[in-house]
């Protein structure tokens, strides 16, 4: 389905199912980015491991360390997703954004200026084409 | 363009996937969120609602057990399975969670 989606110039977002199941099936062409999201926990960085190696083959790849409380934590995601492709995007934890998804809220509604939105608004800036 | 968002359950990444779309919408790119997750909450990420959220998923549901009609293209899935979010996202929910394996 995401292979046969069209991008006709828009951008299109796609939130996989949690773990590597779709990123396995993902061929190339069909990707141009892979967002792929780690927080400071054991488990969570050996998925992020594995998703950046499968995801290097087709596409693009960016690691997002989110939930960060410090630059311990960012070293943290760092050596054991064992990074090499530069610059991590850090989303610091923010406790508003927390409160907005368990409100059922919209975090860019609910905490617009907070340190989470903020940062993925960086990123979006970053994502955009030329 | 597409872009994915991969990683853990629970580690923040429907979150990130509906507030970036909302972002880039913002700043005058045509977005289409899609929801790919056996756990379809982007949505209430993207500020659409629970309700309408779930609304959405039940619209999936229906064809998966045969009680809607089937599009016969890519086109017609969007117009069938989706809605228009805040700041004009498109989003569109296909995650089959009849399918969903369990853990």
């Amino acid at each position: 389905m995401l292979g046969e989606l069209e991008s006709n110039g828009r951008i299109v977002v796609c939130d996989l199912e949690a773990g590597l199941g779709t990123l396995l099936r993902v061929q190339a062409g069909q990707l141009d980015v892979a967002l792929v999201v780690a927080q400071p926990t054991a488990k969570s960085i050996e998925v992020a491991r594995r998703a950046v190696r499968i995801a290097s083959t087709t596409s693009r790849v960016m690691l997002i360390a989110n939930r960060v409380r410090s630059n311990a934590d960012v070293e943290l995601i760092r050596e054991g997703v064992a990074w090499e492709g530069g610059d991590i995007v850090i989303v610091p934890d923010d406790p508003e954004v927390a409160r907005a998804d368990e409100e059922g809220l919209a975090p860019i509604d609910a905490a617009p200026n907070g340190p989470g939105v903020r940062a993925v608004e960086a990123l979006a800036a970053l994502l955009e084409p030329a | 363009m597409k872009i994915a968002v991969a990683g853990k359950g629970g580690v923040g990444k429907t979150t990130i996937a509906g507030t970036l779309a909302r972002t880039l919408a913002r700043r005058g790119n045509e977005v289409l969120a899609f929801d790919a997750d056996v756990n379809p909450m982007l949505g209430v990420s993207l500020g659409v609602g629970s309700e309408r959220t779930e609304q959405l998923v039940a619209v999936r549901q229906a064809l998966d057990e045969g009680e809607a009609e089937h599009q016969p293209t890519v086109e017609g899935m969007e117009q069938a399975f989706g809605a228009a979010g805040p700041d004009g996202v498109w989003l569109l929910v296909c995650s089959r969670i009849d399918r969903a394996d369990p853990g």
